[in-house]
Order: C-alpha cells, then structure tokens, then sequence
C-alpha cells in the first residue's frame, strides 16, 4: 500500500467521521425544534355550516338530506369528511381515516368523495366498513354545505355543530374531534392561494 | 475476528485495486486468478483483493436484499390493511385483483427472501428480486404520474408515499440484485465467511444505508419543489405573521 493511498484513506475516513457528527448534530436539533412544534390544528374557515347550528337546520336538498340523515344519529357524535378525487392529499387523508374510525368508535364516520366516479370508487374501496362513503360524482353534496376547500371536516355533537375545519392529517381530525381549530382560517387561505379564493 | 488493521488494509485494498481495475493496471489473468479470494484471506495489490471486495459487496448485497424483501414481505402481511388501502387507492389494478394481490405481493416477496437465503448459488433469486424491484418502481412512477399522494406501504408504515424516492431505492437495491446474480455461482452461503463477520457487517450497514439514504434525497427533492412554490412561501409568510 502506497504512503499516498494511506493519506487518502485516512483523510476520507475524517471527512466521513465528520459529515456523520454533522449528520446527528442535525438531526438533534431537527428533532429538538419538532418537539416545540405546536399541535396541528385544523384550520376554521367561515365556509360551511355555521358552527352552532344544526345539523338538522341545514338547508339541503332532499336528496342529500336523506343520505346524510341515514347515516346520523341525532344524539351521537359524528364527522363528516369532505374529500375530493382531485386533491392530493385527500388520497393519504383517506388512508388515515380508517385508523381515526377505529380509535374513536363512539363517532360516525361518514366521508363525502367529490369528482369522477371511477376514483370515487378507490375511495370507497379503500375506506373500510367502519366508515360511511357518499360518492359525490356531481359536488352537489359538498356545495349543499358551502364547502370549497377540501378536505374539510365537520365535527357535529348530538346533531350541533361543534367545528369544522380543513384538516389534513389523523392529528387534526382528533383536535377537531375535541373542538380546537385554529381561527383566522381564511386569511391564511387567502395568502396561500394568492387571494383567488 | 480481524483485527481494525486488516480491515483498514482491506478497504484500502479494495479502493487501490479499484482504481487499478479502472485504470486498467490489473491484467485479465491476475484477476481471474484469484477466484475464491473471498474464503483465502491473501491481500495483494491487484487480483485477489479486487476479488476479494467484488465478492465481499455482493455477499453483503445478498444479505441486505433478504434482509428488505422479508422485512417488506413480513410488513405487507401484518399491516395488510393499509396495503390493501393504498392498492385500491392507487388505481394500479382493478378493484376485483385487490384481494388475491394484497397477499401474492407479500407472498412473492418472502418466497425471493428465501430463495436467495437457501439457494444462494441459482440466479432465479436474485432474477426475481430484479423483476420485483423492478415491477415496484413502474407501479410508483405510474401513481407519481398522476399527483396523488398515496401513501407507499412498502414497509408497512403509511409513512412515506409513492415518489421519486422509492424509485431511487429500487434503482439502487436492482443494482444489488443484479451483482448477486452475477456473482451467483461462486456465492457462499448466508451463514458462511465466518472469519470476516467485522467486515461483511461494515459493508451491508453500508449497503443497507445507501438505498435508504438515496430515497430520503430523492423524496426531500422532490417534495422540494413543492417548497419552492410560490404558493407555499406566500403561505408560510403568512402562517409566520400570524
């Protein structure tokens, strides 16, 4: 083994020894600011139904009334979701919703899948038994509630609702679940959306 | 056991016959020479050395390709659910194979975890490794197409999604898969080249990390883009005056 190569050899191995403290040095302060990190809330916008008002107060068509109406008992807890086949986040949302149905039993789950109707039967196949999925095809259930952001949940307690919100992730939809949301939604939509919304 | 020398000496071996092989210093009969290296533990510049770190990353390849085709098999069959999830959301098959494919995929993977465990010497596993690896990655690229974050699964976890990353990873594990392939008829068994325990474990904690960090580049870049859109730093603005 040539002197030249042993030089090369060790000051490689310093370098990799290095990038690795670097590695964990950032790692430990990543994870140091995730722990400061507040709860993720869902996001309350002024869009949908009034938070307090009924569920039974809510003008909707007939049609959709009874969709909902069989699915909802008055005096239980119960989430509705509103998802889109257009939105990509939807996608994992859905996935998460099976394990918040099956942590909270003591809510009705019903998911409302908006777009063309061969995605909206992914949904439905991949959203299990523990959960109610309205295919959408038209929107006319999502914009019955006034809803344009997806995806959006509504929270409603013995038939009142309690919050409502855009909510991404299994974390956002237990706050909503416990009635925390994040006001001053609509700013924000404003700001990220460029105010064309 | 290898002292930290002889391992030390066997690097700078493997990286010096490298640069000979490239540089074309090593003749064709020195190299096919020195066959077996692996097993003899001679040293020397060229030849055996070169042999010797050829063999050692395709024994460490093998082993890290059993290693992620059972942990992944094995992840399929107890978290079934959530593959099943991201089968039915990903569109790749219609709804009616989902059931008989949420366990053939798992079934297929373990069935390549043995194969190249119990017939190390046979290319029909790292073969089938190949044509897995390489099915996984036209399924991501196709749910990529499509913009839909739909979670992986490919671990079980629901964590990371189907992206550039995961294309990576398989690019890098096909690689393995195909030096296995190549090296087949004189692999040694899972178990054997019990005096290089030190060093066999060295390169597949290497081999094992280049794929995982590969995917974790390839996500960060892609989900980078998705940073430096307008949109996102508005928002982020805007979540910050707040």
């Amino acid at each position: 083994m040539s002197g030249g190569w042993t030089v090369a050899f060790a000051l490689l191995t310093l370098v990799t020894l290095s990038l690795c403290v670097c590695v964990l040095a950032l790692a430990r302060y990543v994870a140091s600011l995730a722990t400061r990190l507040p709860e993720p809330l869902p996001l309350e916008l002024t869009q949908g139904p009034e938070v307090g008002s009924y569920l039974a107060d809510q003008l909707l068509p007939e049609s959709v009334q009874a969709r909902v109406s069989e699915r909802v008992s008055p005096t239980a807890r119960t989430l509705i979701v509103f998802l889109s086949t257009s939105c990509s986040s939807c996608y994992r949302l859905a996935t998460e919703l099976n394990r918040f149905a099956r942590d909270a039993r003591d809510t009705s789950v019903i998911v409302a899948v908006a777009g063309d109707e061969e995605r909206g039967r992914r949904f439905e196949n991949a959203i299990d038994h523990r959960s109610s999925v309205l295919l959408d095809v038209d929107g006319r259930m999502t914009r019955s509630f006034g809803i344009s952001t997806v995806p959006f949940a509504i929270f409603y307690e013995d038939g009142l609702l309690k919050a409502k919100g855009v909510a991404n992730t299994r974390a956002m939809l237990e706050n909503l679940a416990g009635g925390f949301t994040r006001k001053g939604g609509d700013e924000l939509l404003a700001a990220f959306t460029g105010g064309s919304s | 056991m290898l002292s930290s020398e002889s391992v030390l000496t066997s690097f700078v071996n493997g990286i010096t016959v490298a640069a000979d092989l490239t540089l074309g210093r090593c003749s064709d009969t020195r190299t096919r020479s020195a066959a077996n290296g692996l097993s003899d533990g001679r040293l020397s510049v060229c030849g055996e050395s070169g042999v010797l770190g050829v063999s050692l990353a395709a024994h460490a390849a093998q082993v890290v390709l059993i290693v992620v085709f059972a942990v992944a098999g094995g992840a399929k069959i107890v978290f079934a659910s959530r593959f099943r999830e991201t089968l039915y959301l990903s569109g790749l098959l219609p709804a009616r194979l989902v059931p008989t494919v949420r366990w053939l995929v798992p079934i297929v993977e373990v069935s390549v975890a043995i194969l190249l465990a119990v017939a190390p010497r046979q290319t029909f596993g790292p073969g089938l490794a190949a044509i897995a690896l390489t099915s996984f990655s036209v399924a991501a690229w196709r749910v990529r197409r499509t913009s839909a974050s739909v979670p992986c699964a490919c671990f079980g976890s629901s964590e990371s999604r189907f992206d550039v990353g995961v294309i990576a990873r398989n690019a890098i594990l096909l690689c393995y898969a195909i030096l296995v392939a190549l090296r087949a008829r004189d692999a040694p068994g899972v178990l054997d080249d019990a005096g290089r325990p030190l060093l066999l474990l060295l390169t597949v904690a290497l081999l094992t990390a280049l794929p995982a960090l590969a995917k974790s580049a390839a996500s960060s870049w892609d989900a980078a883009g998705e940073l430096a859109d307008d949109a996102v730093v508005r928002h982020s603005r805007a979540l910050a005056r707040g």
